[in-house]
């Protein structure tokens, strides 16, 4: 089986990379994937799967960060190879037990599976407090240090600003998005943890990633995991060896 | 695009065989050749034709 047109010109940067080439894209391609789990670092997982043309669904439900919309641009084509012809299946109501990894494991290649260890943080509370329909005067704008570009959600000019102004305390705390989040809901410690394991049955590999209470770092653990299972499906890692945890912004490489 | 379509003919290739890659313009010209050495492959030196055209001659390296 040869790649189409279309996916030669989709996936040319990936047939580009000597690790995937040609024959890797068509394994990509081949692999599908069930993902369970929530959390932003799902949605990042499933990005890079699907964008990398893998065919991803989910057999559990997903509360609140799924990315059924905005994966819709990524989704594999209708043609791709498989069992599974699409990507994200209906959202339903997350199941709180563990996932079933022998059930999804069983005949679909490797499966994905990213816990979260903590509660996912409220997103409005990483953004600026700040509606769209409030207008930002001038002095609001203002850096209230010098170097310290205020964050509005939109791009700043600091043309626009007026200069020596300084806005009061209160204000530079609506504008600046760390200092509006919560510190309780992203005051997560923890470790993260990807690991992959070989499940007793079938080719069925699992990677977890355990969610800290952090806003980059679900990113970091939810690529690494698509990071690690695409290359279990190149032949790059071992299936039963994928051991990597994140531990002081470092991912180590377990012995 | 180029490179991705011959690097896709390379792999369907055995070491020790022969692709013939007929090219157009000066970019594939310059980097068609480099590619194939970065890949591992044996490249003769670029044949040019009459009407613009270049031939280039490469011998699938073991990879």
């Amino acid at each position: 089986m040869a790649l189409s047109d279309p996916q030669v010109q989709r996936y040319s940067r990936q047939i580009l990379l000597k690790e995937v080439g040609g024959r890797g894209q068509l394994r990509l391609l081949g692999a599908p994937f069930e993902v369970a789990g929530r959390g932003p670092e799902l949605d990042v997982a499933v990005a890079y799967l699907a964008a990398s043309g893998t065919p991803v669904r989910s057999p559990h439900a997903h509360g609140g960060f799924l990315a059924g919309v905005t994966l819709a641009e990524f989704a594999p084509d209708a043609d791709t190879p498989g069992p599974v012809a699409g990507w994200l299946g209906p959202i339903d109501e997350l199941s709180a037990a563990p996932v079933d990894l022998h059930r999804v494991g069983v005949g679909q290649g490797v499966v994905v599976s990213v816990r979260s260890g903590v509660p996912a943080p409220p997103s409005p509370s990483l953004r600026p407090q700040v509606r769209p329909d409030e207008g930002l005067s001038p002095q609001q704008a203002t850096p209230s240090r010098p170097g310290e570009r205020p964050f509005n959600g939109r791009p700043q000019s600091s043309e626009r600003a007026s200069p020596g102004v300084s806005p009061g305390p209160a204000a530079a705390q609506s504008l600046n998005p760390a200092r509006t989040a919560a510190p309780s809901s992203l005051g997560s410690p923890g470790a993260a943890v990807a690991e992959g394991l070989k499940a007793d049955e079938g080719a069925a590999s699992t990677i977890h990633g355990l969610r800290p209470g952090d806003v980059a770092e679900p990113v970091s653990v939810g690529a690494l995991a698509a990071l690690l299972a695409q290359r279990v499906v190149l032949g790059l890692e071992p299936a039963d060896v994928a051991v990597t945890r994140f531990s002081g912004g470092r991912w180590v490489r377990e012995p | 695009m180029t490179w991705v379509r011959v690097k896709l003919a390379l792999e369907a290739l055995e070491p020790g065989d022969v692709l013939e890659v007929h090219l157009k313009g000066d970019e594939p010209r310059r980097n068609l050749p480099r590619n194939a050495r970065d890949d591992g492959h044996q490249v003769e030196p670029l044949t040019e034709h009459a009407d613009g055209s270049a031939t280039l001659v490469i011998t699938v390296g073991a990879s």
